[in-house]
């Protein structure tokens, strides 16, 4: 078990390290940082010696090979420095400050939607398939339909109209926009509040988009699990029908569940730009957002190292909810 | 949907064809006609009697279960009317998808624009229906190349992997790189590639998306192509020394083509969703072009009119194309409800 989880951590660790280098050779050799320190409406050009001087200390001069940059950004990967922002923003702050700030705002969304939305997922999913072609199981199949037949953007715009209707008509609504409400004291019990009641639509909408996904697989994974040998064992060895299907076929339902979860993750970060955007939070969707419209290099690398870890730590999880469940693999 | 495993006798076929009429009956009667066409010329005098009663075609019986189902007719109904809409909508239209009228910015529908102008004056019938068009063009072709590149790299991986130390190499490779393609999100190379490529012109968005699209379909490929490779007949095809292409073409495909034809309508609908999210965010269609997700980009709040259309429209193109999918997989799919005799 250790072994298998430990070649399995290895495999991830090279995967994201791969990923991460390859992002930052892609982004370094197709935007142009320069481009964004003239600009073309600039009257007087800046000094040459200025300009290489700002691009230099950035480590983003097209005039150094592309594989010196990548060398010099390896060498503060390993120091844990991960450069500083580029861009119009000429401030220089290092981009793992901008991620230490941000990425608690986007990571709340991630995991109480993927959390909620995975639970919510696996209970529609199983119920369908034990109540087959019952009331319960055709309204649930029928709405994951429609929800995966919508742009995230579509369900959050329906969320929020709906959340305008309902103000309109009563007076009483969730925030839409900002996750903090400045105007309060911080730490203050109202703040605290409005967080939560913020926090509320941008939850629903992750949730019942992974939810959709999730209920369809795991209906198709319980439905293979209800037609097999052992559960009919199980069965005939006297366990009604509840027992049978809680001690022995969720957990052989729920393995091939762990795969998928492992690569959702990456779909609940695309999800959770769209909410961002949308919602006015300032998380890593936004910042990555600017950071590719700005030719910001090292910010955009700093972002997929992100999201290569989030993957990472997923698949781990993954992996070791297998093990835990599989007893082949132990 | 042949099944190796299920071998009758001719003799039991030919029991079995003379108690079957296959008017009444075409499922049994065209799984009776493949037994007689995989064993071609074996005991004349046994068939020759009973060969005038026709049996369906597979094609025949493929598109009689389609056809069966209401979910079918729906999609087909509601993919043919959007088709003919974006067809023939630049003729309706009264304003251009990039005329401003300010006069009228961030009005209801009207007389002049039936379905409202947005905040900046653009006509929102105009542009849903041209957007509409582009959806729909990026839709279909990436979804054929996605299926082809998948189709591609899965048979190759699925081949090679049991052909000795460089073909274990090549399939562990081709592996890695799908699982390295998953890693990254591909909503954020996306967003590195899409505006390099959209100042050529806005039909590379085709290629890229299908480029980041192909992983998970070829990762089923290669599994379905593993198990193939397994089989007799295959194996016989190897030892007579045929060209593996030819044996992919003949001996591979042909079993693991109605899994390619769903998927590539199922396809169209990703592709479509993929490319919305991407022009939402502001990194998809550029400028001349408009594309059902920039329609959504100016979208309004307080005033609904400015994103259901586009909306309604983007849900009735992906839910059509959906239910085609579905149908299709229910008419492929021997063990659904659909084969019921």
């Amino acid at each position: 078990m250790i072994r298998f989880i430990s070649i399995r951590l290895l495999t991830y660790v090279i995967l994201a390290f791969v990923a991460t280098s390859f992002a930052y050779l892609l982004a370094a050799s197709l935007m142009h940082p320069e481009e964004v320190l003239y600009p073309p409406a600039a009257t007087e050009p800046v000094p040459h010696q200025t300009a290489q001087l700002y691009l230099n200390t950035r480590n983003i001069n097209p005039d150094t090979p592309l594989f010196e940059r990548y060398a010099n950004w390896l060498g503060g990967l390993i120091r844990g420095d991960l450069g500083v922002t580029t861009g119009t923003n000429k401030s220089m702050v290092p981009v793992f400050d901008e991620l230490k700030t941000r990425i608690p705002i986007s990571l709340r969304l991630i995991v109480l939607g993927t959390v909620i939305g995975t639970a919510l997922g696996i209970i529609l999913g199983m119920v369908a398939a034990v109540r087959r072609d019952s009331l319960g199981d055709r309204a649930s199949t029928l709405l994951a339909f429609f929800l995966l037949s919508l742009p995230t953007p579509v369900i959050i715009l329906i969320v929020q109209q709906t959340n305008q209707l309902i103000m309109d008509g009563t007076g009483w609504g969730l925030p839409a926009i900002n996750p903090i409400n400045p105007l309060l004291e911080a730490g203050s019990w109202e703040s605290i509040r409005y967080q939560i009641k913020a926090l509320v639509m941008p939850t629903i909408v992750l949730a019942l988009a992974a939810a959709a996904s999730y209920s369809r697989y795991m209906k198709v994974t319980t439905l293979d699990v209800l037609g097999s040998d052992y559960l009919r064992t199980a069965r005939a060895k006297g366990l009604t029908r509840g027992r049978a299907m809680n001690r022995h076929g969720l957990r052989m339902a729920l393995i091939p569940m762990g795969q998928y979860f492992a690569f959702a993750v990456g779909g609940a970060f695309s999800g959770s730009l769209f909410v961002e955007l949308m919602f006015n939070w300032q998380g890593i969707g936004r910042f990555v957002i600017s950071a590719i419209a700005m030719a910001d290099v090292n910010g955009t690398a700093g972002v997929v190292l992100y999201t290569a870890i989030l993957t990472l730590i997923s698949a781990t999880f993954a992996d070791f909810l297998q093990g835990a469940l599989d007893p082949r693999i132990r | 949907m042949t099944n190796p495993q299920d071998i009758r006798s001719t003799g039991d076929a030919a029991q079995l064809r003379a108690s079957t009429d296959p008017e009444a009956n075409p499922v049994l009667g065209a799984a009776v006609g493949d037994t007689n066409t995989s064993t071609p010329g074996g005991d004349p005098e046994n068939i020759s009697g009973l060969e005038l009663i026709e049996s369906l075609s597979r094609g025949e019986l493929l598109r009689r279960r389609f056809l069966r189902s209401t979910s079918a007719w729906f999609g087909m109904i509601i993919f043919a009317l959007l088709v003919l809409m974006a067809v023939f909508g630049p003729m309706i239209y009264q304003y251009g998808p990039f005329e401003r009228d300010l006069r009228n910015a961030l009005t209801g529908p009207s007389m002049y624009h039936w379905l409202g102008v947005n905040e900046n004056g653009l006509d929102i019938f105009a542009r849903t229906l041209q957007g509409l068009r582009i959806s729909l063009v990026i839709g279909i072709g990436t979804a054929f190349l996605t299926s082809f590149l998948a189709l591609a790299v899965g048979i190759v991986a699925g081949y090679v992997g049991n052909k000795g130390k460089w073909g274990a190499i090549a399939d562990g490779g081709l592996v890695n790189l799908i699982n390295l393609f998953l890693v990254i999100p591909s909503l954020l190379l996306l967003m590195l590639f899409s505006p390099v490529l959209q100042q050529a012109t806005w039909l590379w968005m085709i290629p890229l998306l299908a480029g980041f699209a192909w992983m998970l379909t070829a990762r089923v490929l290669r599994a379905m192509t593993q198990q193939l490779v397994r089989t007799e007949y295959v194996e016989a095809a190897r030892f007579m020394g045929v060209n593996p292409l030819i044996t992919m073409t003949r001996h591979i495909i042909p079993n693991i083509a109605s899994w390619i034809i769903i998927d590539t309508t199922l396809g169209v609908s990703a592709a479509i969703l993929g490319e919305t999210g991407l022009s939402f965010i502001g990194f998809g269609i550029q400028y001349p072009q408009v594309s059902l997700g920039t329609v959504l980009q100016d979208y309004n709040i307080s005033a609904p009119y400015t994103w259901i259309p586009p909306a309604a429209v983007l849900a009735a193109l992906v839910i059509s194309i959906n239910l085609m999918g579905e149908a299709l997989r229910d008419a492929l799919d021997p063990t659904s409800g659909s084969s019921r005799l």
